[in-house]
């Protein structure tokens, strides 16, 4: 017996671990694979059988549409990168890097956008500027005549909706670039006697060049991955990309799942490759890294005058990305029939939406308590799976731990889209009663954000001494009892945020969970998409407006608990 | 010359405002080297970078050579790139992009130098700390000291009217520091360069500096030469903080009016020592402070009309390699003193010690 029962229970925990990654990451992977060198569909006879073929290959690669889709993919994303950078690059200097009035609470609108759910930021610019029922296009057509000014289903609507949506990531991603140079390295620039303008383009842009680098081609994987946009208006402004043509094939009749597995496979290559050399770069930029791990906090320069200015110019920025979703969902959300601002709309507005909404448990409760099982749920799991995870990597000497890491890191690569279609088909094949139900998507939100909660905790555990667990064992503790009472606390911080993060994330999710849905296991975002195909803009509004709430209740919540632990933790 | 006149600054955290430099004046002579010297948090660093305009101070004036830099009643402020002055920080700020020779240029470049003149000065400026044979190296491939001294040579090569010196040793290591802080106080005097040393370190602070300035919770305590405040520190803090010291509490019971030597009720008896401040009153309570190497061991133990005699057993003993530190218990109290590399000073042993009233210092103790 006691051969097989190892006697480090390190080594049971690496044997469980490896299973559940083996599952959760390997075998989908192979599903998508797998599905893309088959004519059978997933459940089918023959299916698991070895004859396979090159077909949908051929097919896919000797259509227009696969290189059309190519196309657009590139220019979409190229061009939203483009703007993104752009507009978020000069907030981050104005705002990190300037003496800029009001910037503290400028940032935090911004960073606060993010977790409002993608979907609801394109429904209200497509009630702003669809050319149909657009407010700003009946504007301008009652004030200067002119009909259909703008018009959303275009490129270029889509382009803008999507560079407005990534520019709080671009923020974000160069702030930390910022924090990451020492300060010093400007100010002795300064102290030879160098202007500004010298110091920013001899020392900052030079040194900062690798993480702007890494920020655009991350920027730019996230525009290939992006759903909401083409899916709510690439169909109507005639561009599709990879992403809708996975999701039409695989979810919507006529379904053909050995294309949409070609086209997973062309998608998630690209992302590989991308993410690749991202990495790389990421390596390379440790180089002038002169103090590891420190946080530095930038220098601001004075602008004078011109603060005003960068200014009003960041909080224009802020309101479009911002403060136009928010005003428009709270605005409709009180209108009993959708139509443009005027004397008129404001006196007819009532409570009259919410009242439908939540008088019918199907529409809004339901949905809002399964979006909040699913979070839970999801956040638990992938935190416990993390931090077992980065334990093991980084505390342990197991033979072959860093595959671990690799394992959990590499569904950062694969795209919701794509990690959707692995998932639906793979419980085509196990015999699990899953499909339909809270607990495939669950699954599916494990693998999808193992990657970025695992950064949380590295980053922790990383700062954690080993002389701590030695000194526990040398008192002899024992090893389970090390990591519950030795490192679990001390990673505690990394760990909640990882939780909240997961948590948000899995709330505002729609990729994945639209996908994997059926009438039972519908959550908020998805009940969102079923509301805008079914053209009830009022009552979508309101329910915008009450998950804007709870999502900030959310992090309202967050913050708290942290600030609570942050003090337990310095007394 | 540079003179700095009544600065203040201060930080706003969340909660409250905080006085990181109160009023603080001083001048550096030209050709000499002043240091600012106390713990973490006093104020020193803040002081340097007001005068380097890389912060703008509250209200005060700084001069350099007759020239303005900063004057808040004329809401006068010369921005940092434009005071030439020369600043080594304590992160070395090496531009790891660039070779040091590139790195020491750039001080020069855009200056209106020819490119031959950069060159001799760059040459010049890296010969003066050694390093004129790593020109073409990048400069991540440096060592701790070899980077520090690309960043003297940087703050140099522009020739500037005072160089600064944030704490610039504190991240190599004791031996290199030792060597280090030699080669600073040399190309200091060799070039006559007007200088301004920011340490927490007080042996740095003594042997680089021509004065020192300690410096407490945004204030000055006290200044004046190394030799003078190691000696005669006027400030018990001073006494506490530089070098070592017993600190001895008693109570004045007279001052002789010409020599300043004050008799001090202690709980070892009656002791002798210096008035630095020459205005303490009798019944004051006070301090005695002397150094563990000006205790002596007395001859015998029957000189006991000597009133500095202080008598013990010894707890603990360590060879230094140049002396002996010796531990002594004296009632309550625990006395260190130094002895010779061949004194016997065994565990338990009974020792009587003397010392020179002129060696001790009789300072105010310090309401609580």
């Amino acid at each position: 017996m006691s051969r097989f029962w190892p006697k480090d229970p390190r080594m049971l925990l690496a044997g469980a671990l490896a299973l559940i990654l083996f599952y959760q990451v390997v075998l989908p992977f192979l599903m998508i694979v797998w599905t893309s060198l088959k004519i059978e569909r997933p459940g089918e006879p023959g299916f698991l059988g070895l004859d396979v073929t090159t077909f949908n290959y051929v097919r896919a690669l000797g259509d227009n549409r696969f290189w059309n889709a190519t196309w657009a993919t590139l220019a979409f994303a190229g061009v939203s990168t483009t703007i993104a950078f752009a507009l978020g690059g000069f907030l981050s200097w104005s705002l990190d890097r300037t003496n800029t009035p009001f910037a503290k609470a400028i940032s935090l609108l911004l960073v606060g956008r993010i977790i409002v759910p993608g979907i609801l930021i394109v429904i209200s610019w497509i009630l702003i500027a669809s050319p149909n029922i657009g407010i700003l296009n009946s504007l301008i057509y009652n004030t200067f005549g002119v009909r259909n000014f703008f018009n959303i289903y275009s490129f270029w609507g889509m382009v803008w909706i999507q560079s407005l949506e990534m520019i709080p990531l671009t923020y974000l991603l160069l702030s930390g670039a910022n924090q990451a140079m020492d300060p010093r390295l400007e100010e002795a620039s300064i102290m030879t006697g160098a202007s500004i303008w010298r110091t920013l383009r001899s020392i900052t842009l030079p040194l900062s060049w690798p993480s702007i680098a890494a920020a655009l081609l991350l920027l730019f994987i996230t525009a290939v991955e992006s759903f909401e946009v083409p899916l709510l208006i690439g169909g109507r402004a005639g561009v599709h990309v990879y992403t809708t043509e996975i999701y039409l094939r695989s979810s919507t009749a006529p379904t053909d799942w050995g294309l949409a597995a070609t086209y997973a496979i062309a998608l998630l290559g690209f992302c590989t490759l991308l993410l690749s050399i991202y990495f790389w770069m990421i390596r390379h930029s440790e180089r002038y890294q002169t103090i590891t791990g420190k946080d530095f906090k930038p220098r601001r320069s004075d602008l004078g005058r011109w603060k005003y200015l960068t200014s009003g110019l960041s909080m224009i920025i802020v309101f479009f990305i911002t403060g136009v979703p928010f005003l428009m969902m709270l605005y409709v959300s009180f209108l009993s029939m959708y139509q443009p601002p005027s004397a008129a709309a404001f006196s007819s507005m009532s409570l009259v939406n919410y009242v439908r909404l939540f008088s019918n448990p199907d529409y809004a409760l339901w949905p809002l308590a399964n979006s909040t099982l699913v979070g839970i749920a999801t956040a638990t799991i992938v935190v416990l799976l993390v931090a077992a995870i980065s334990y093991l990597v980084q505390k342990t000497q197991i033979r072959g731990r860093r595959i671990f890491d690799y394992l959990a890191f590499a569904s950062i690569a694969v795209p919701s889209v794509t990690l959707g279609a692995a998932f639906l088909w793979f419980y085509l094949l196990v015999p699990l009663p899953v499909i339909g139900t809270l607990a495939i998507i669950i699954l599916a939100f494990v693998t999808k954000f193992m990657p970025t909660a695992l950064r949380f905790t590295s980053a922790s555990m990383m700062k954690v001494h080993p002389e701590l667990e030695e000194a526990a064992q040398v008192a002899g503790v024992s090893t389970l009892r090390n990591f519950f009472y030795i490192y679990l606390p001390l990673i505690k911080a990394g760990v909640l945020a990882a939780w909240f993060w997961v948590m948000v994330h899995s709330f505002r999710e729609l990729t994945i969970a639209l996908m994997l849905s059926g009438s039972g296991n519908r959550t908020a975002a998805v009940v969102i998409f079923d509301l805008w195909s079914t053209g009830r803009f009022t009552q979508l509004a309101a329910f915008g407006v009450v998950m804007f709430l709870i999502l900030i209740a959310l992090i309202g919540l967050s913050h708290l608990l942290s600030k609570r632990f942050g003090v337990q933790e310095a007394e | 010359m540079l003179t700095v006149e009544a600065i203040r600054k201060s930080f706003k955290t969340k909660s409250e405002t905080v006085a990181a430099v109160a009023d603080v004046s001083f001048n550096v002579d030209t050709g000499r080297m002043l240091t600012l010297l106390g713990p973490s948090g006093c104020g020193k660093t803040s002081t340097l970078r007001c005068i380097a305009g890389l912060e703008r101070a509250d209200s005060g004036k700084i001069v350099i050579d007759g020239l303005s830099l900063f004057d808040s009643t004329a809401n006068l402020f010369v921005p940092a790139n434009k005071r030439g002055m020369g600043m080594v920080f304590q992160s070395y700020a090496i531009w790891p992009h660039m070779s040091v020779y590139e790195n020491v240029a750039y001080a020069l470049n855009g200056k209106g130098y020819r490119s031959a003149e950069v060159k001799r000065l760059t040459f010049e400026a890296l010969a003066r700390v050694q390093l004129e044979n790593y020109a073409d190296r990048p400069a991540t491939r440096l060592s701790g000291g070899q980077q520090q001294r690309v960043a003297i040579a940087r703050a140099l090569a522009g020739h500037p009217k005072a160089i600064l010196f944030d704490e610039p040793l504190s991240n190599l290591d004791t031996q290199l520091r030792a060597d280090m802080r030699t080669e600073i106080r040399r190309l200091q005097q060799e070039i006559g360069m007007t200088a301004l040393y920011v340490t927490h370190d007080q042996a740095e602070a003594l042997a680089i500096s021509d004065h020192i300035i300690i410096m407490r919770k945004g204030e000055v305590i006290e200044q004046g030469g190394p030799v003078e405040i190691y000696r005669r520190p006027k400030h018990i803090f001073t006494a506490s903080f530089i070098g070592q010291s017993n600190l001895i509490p008693g109570k004045v019971l007279s001052v002789d009016p010409s020599t300043f030597i004050a008799a001090v009720d202690t709980e070892l008896g009656l002791l002798r020592g210096f008035d630095t401040n020459r205005n303490l009153q009798p019944g004051e309570k006070v301090m005695l402070c002397i150094r563990p190497e000006d205790l002596s061991m007395a001859a015998d133990k029957v000189q006991s009309e000597n009133p500095n005699a202080i008598s013990g057993s010894v707890l603990v003993s360590i060879f230094l390699g140049s002396v002996v530190e010796a531990h002594l218990m004296c009632g309550d109290t625990r006395i260190k003193c130094e002895f010779g590399r061949y004194a016997d000073v065994a565990r338990g042993k009974q020792l009587s010690l003397t010392f020179a009233p002129e060696a001790a210092v009789v300072l105010r103790a310090e309401q609580a």
